[in-house]
């Protein structure tokens, strides 16, 4: 018999000794009353207690108070459980271990914390840390990428390379950066007006893009805008960029392959599509480069004009314009450059002869 | 109403005693009373809950998951209680995580995007696997001194003073001893770290005493290691649940000693179960089978002729009521111990 009247037998430790001593365990309003012989009763306050076990009603109840040392009362009879609730008046919590149910403001909580810190992780931690790292990679690294991707490109697409096509590019290339190592070139054959920046010096552009533009100086923007990608080796950056953010979501999913996933997708070309910044960045740097060669910076304000007019009569605007800033504030920022920039001077690319033999082959390479 | 006069019961139940002289010995056998469902409730809850909060909740489900694992755990009729709290050890894991997850990041990335064969990748290839091994050791200690301070039976608590940096050099040179010999002398290294372990445990002022010796275990592992292939690793399995059992039986506590039935051939049978029942359920049975092996291997498990009356709460218990840590790693980011 576990219950003596109103009465439960319990075991009691005192928290200095490990050893048992018989209590007397009962309730009133005012808490948790003990009886160890031949002490007299004392009494636990209700928020003085911690359950450690018997909140099912099928176990011994265990109770510790918050004390210095912890007693601890074990009352075998699962029956007490409902009497110290009942006891209890109703505003007040029996503390326990939580049973399998956490309290939900501490999981609200924390899914804020988690969602505020991936979104910090994202928007600032993995730009940084991309950054911080694209420049530290060697050169040589970023060219033997770039070679596979170029290998790997030339097998899909149909190559134009014949001299007359090159010849205004390699000026305008020549002359935008004098002392740089050799800049390598494609043209493809392709009706979309599209050129993009490959890691390791390469230089893609369609026979689209070649109709398009107008003059000399707009091919000359285009390409310092793309060389403008390369200074800054955005495209280094922005594998960083992907392969970090792969391996973060690894970690929150627990899936590690991600990550090896993410290595795979650097080696597609899809992924060199740039954000916004990056363009910005790229445009910042053609307006500089076309300044120190005499050249105005609207010459980029018309190369996209060109290429926005072209682009509407082959389809779907893609490639070179889609990610890009809206144009309307594209346009702006140049012209804003424009208005403070000192045009003088002449430079190496406005050969008439080589653009004339340019546009001559454009239309036999339609062909 | 109340009746002071009630009789109090004089003989407490619980600890049975073996001997009537002066002093009072009680055999306590130990019992893992945890179910399987229970675990499972548990686990599924906080994988649902870790993944909504996006891996945050993860230490308040391990302190969920430890209670429960501790405070299905008893000794005569008394359960173990855990009192680590999710923050504390959010926190244990966040210092972790500063100072070796960097680094390590790091020194992966390195070994994964430098050359095959170079110098680089050879170098920072070393350089993890040394912080890996200073990150076990800290993590091991660190682990251990957590859950024991936060452990108690019948208000009592234990206490672990084993140092990480003390652990790391000796362990890693027996660790290293063992790469070096194939294995062989791996029983040197597990049996050294187990007398360290156990020798720097204390159940309040009682320290925990180990007369294992490794030259004990090296008959039956050399055998073991030499049948590893015809047998499928089998043997060791069996090693394992032998090597358990010779441990416990050669522990002490407060002048009673340990002792475990558990076999080789039965530890050998669990795991073969334990290993069909994950793969038919594809891991969802691992909660059962992880509760059926501490049931099967606690309740084999007693301590017999232990003087309780030798135990008194250590000096430093008074004081240290929750948080205490001025050691780096007492926030116990660490559960592989």
């Amino acid at each position: 018999v576990n219950e003596i009247g109103d009465r439960f037998e319990g075991r009691y430790f005192d928290g200095t000794v490990p050893e048992p001593r018989a209590a007397l365990v009962w309730t009133s309003a005012d808490g948790l009353w003990l009886e160890v012989a031949p002490e007299p009763p004392r009494r636990w306050s209700f928020d003085e207690l911690v359950l450690i076990r018997g909140a099912n009603g099928r176990e011994p109840v265990q109770l510790e108070r918050r004390s210095d040392p912890v007693e601890v009362v074990i009352v075998n009879d699962p029956a007490f459980f409902s009497r110290l609730r009942a006891a209890m008046p109703k505003t007040t919590r029996l503390a326990h271990d939580g049973g399998t149910l956490p309290a939900l403001k501490l999981v609200a909580m924390l899914a804020l914390l988690g969602a505020g810190l991936l979104f910090s992780i994202y928007r600032f931690g993995i730009p940084a840390l991309a950054d911080f790292a694209a420049d530290r990679i060697p050169a040589q690294w970023e060219r033997r990428w770039g070679e596979q991707l170029r290998h790997d490109y030339e097998r899909t697409a149909v190559v134009a390379n014949s001299e007359d096509l090159l010849r205004p590019a390699k000026l305008a290339g020549a002359s935008l950066e004098p002392m740089a190592e050799p800049q390598s070139w494609v043209i493809v054959k392709e009706n979309e007006p599209n050129a993009f920046a490959m890691p390791g010096r390469t230089i893609v552009l369609t026979t689209g893009l070649l109709r398009a533009l107008d003059t000399p100086d707009e091919l000359a923007a285009v390409i310092a805008h793309e060389m403008g990608h390369e200074r800054r080796r955005h495209s280094v950056r922005m594998v960083l960029r992907q392969l970090s953010l792969q391996a973060l979501l690894g970690l929150v999913a627990g899936d590690r392959s991600t990550v090896s996933q993410g290595l795979r997708a650097a080696g597609d070309l899809g992924s060199l599509s740039y954000s916004r910044e990056y363009e910005r960045e790229a445009d910042d740097e053609a307006i500089a480069m076309l300044q120190r060669n005499g050249a105005s910076p609207l010459a980029l304000a018309d190369a996209l004009q060109s290429i926005r007019r072209a682009a509407h009569a082959t389809g779907p605007v893609v490639g070179f314009l889609s990610t890009h800033p809206a144009p309307a504030e594209r346009l702006e920022r140049i012209r804003d450059a424009a208005e403070s920039a000192t045009v003088q001077g002449t430079n190496g690319w406005r050969d008439s002869v080589a653009w004339r033999a340019m546009k001559a082959a454009i239309g036999s390479a339609d062909d | 109403m109340s009746d002071f006069a009630a009789p109090i019961p004089a003989a407490i139940p619980g600890d049975e005693p073996t001997s009537p002289a002066r002093v009072a010995l009680s055999d306590l056998s130990l019992q893992f009373v945890g179910t399987g469902s229970e675990l499972f409730g548990i686990q599924f809850v906080n994988g649902i809950l870790t993944i909504v909060t996006l891996g945050i909740y993860y230490p308040w489900a391990r302190a969920r998951e430890l209670r429960f694992m501790i405070g299905s755990l008893q000794a005569g009729q008394d359960r173990f209680s855990f009192h680590g709290q999710g923050r504390e050890l959010f926190l244990g894991l966040l210092r972790a995580w500063l100072i070796f997850l960097g680094p390590l990041t790091a020194l992966w990335f390195t070994m994964y995007l430098s050359k095959p064969g170079s110098d680089v990748q050879i170098l920072a290839g070393f350089a993890f696997y040394l912080l890996l091994l200073v990150f076990f050791s800290f993590a091991a200690v660190g682990s251990l001194r957590y859950r024991a301070s936060r452990t108690r039976w019948r208000g009592i608590r234990f206490a672990f003073d084993g140092s990480a940096r003390e652990f790391g050099a000796q362990y890693g040179l027996r660790l290293l001893l063992t790469i070096v010999t194939l294995g062989l002398a791996y029983p040197i290294a597990a049996t050294w770290r187990r007398d360290y372990f156990l020798t720097h445990a204390r159940f309040g002022s009682e320290r925990f005493e180990f007369d294992g010796k490794a030259s004990d275990l090296m008959r039956p592992y050399v055998l073991c290691w030499l049948l590893l292939l015809p047998t499928f690793g089998l043997s060791m399995t069996w090693f394992h649940g032998f090597q358990q059992a010779y441990y416990w039986n050669h522990t002490r506590l407060a002048g009673g000693k340990f002792s475990s039935t558990m076999t080789g051939g039965l530890w050998l049978g669990l795991a073969f179960a334990n290993g069909v029942l994950i793969g038919i359920t594809f891991g969802i049975g691992a909660a059962w089978a992880l509760t059926t092996l501490q049931r099967e291997f606690f309740n084999r498990l007693s301590l017999q002729g232990v003087d309780l009356s030798r135990v008194r709460a250590a000096a430093s218990e008074g004081t240290a009521t929750g948080e205490g840590a001025a050691d780096l790693f007492d926030g116990g980011a660490f559960d592989m111990a």
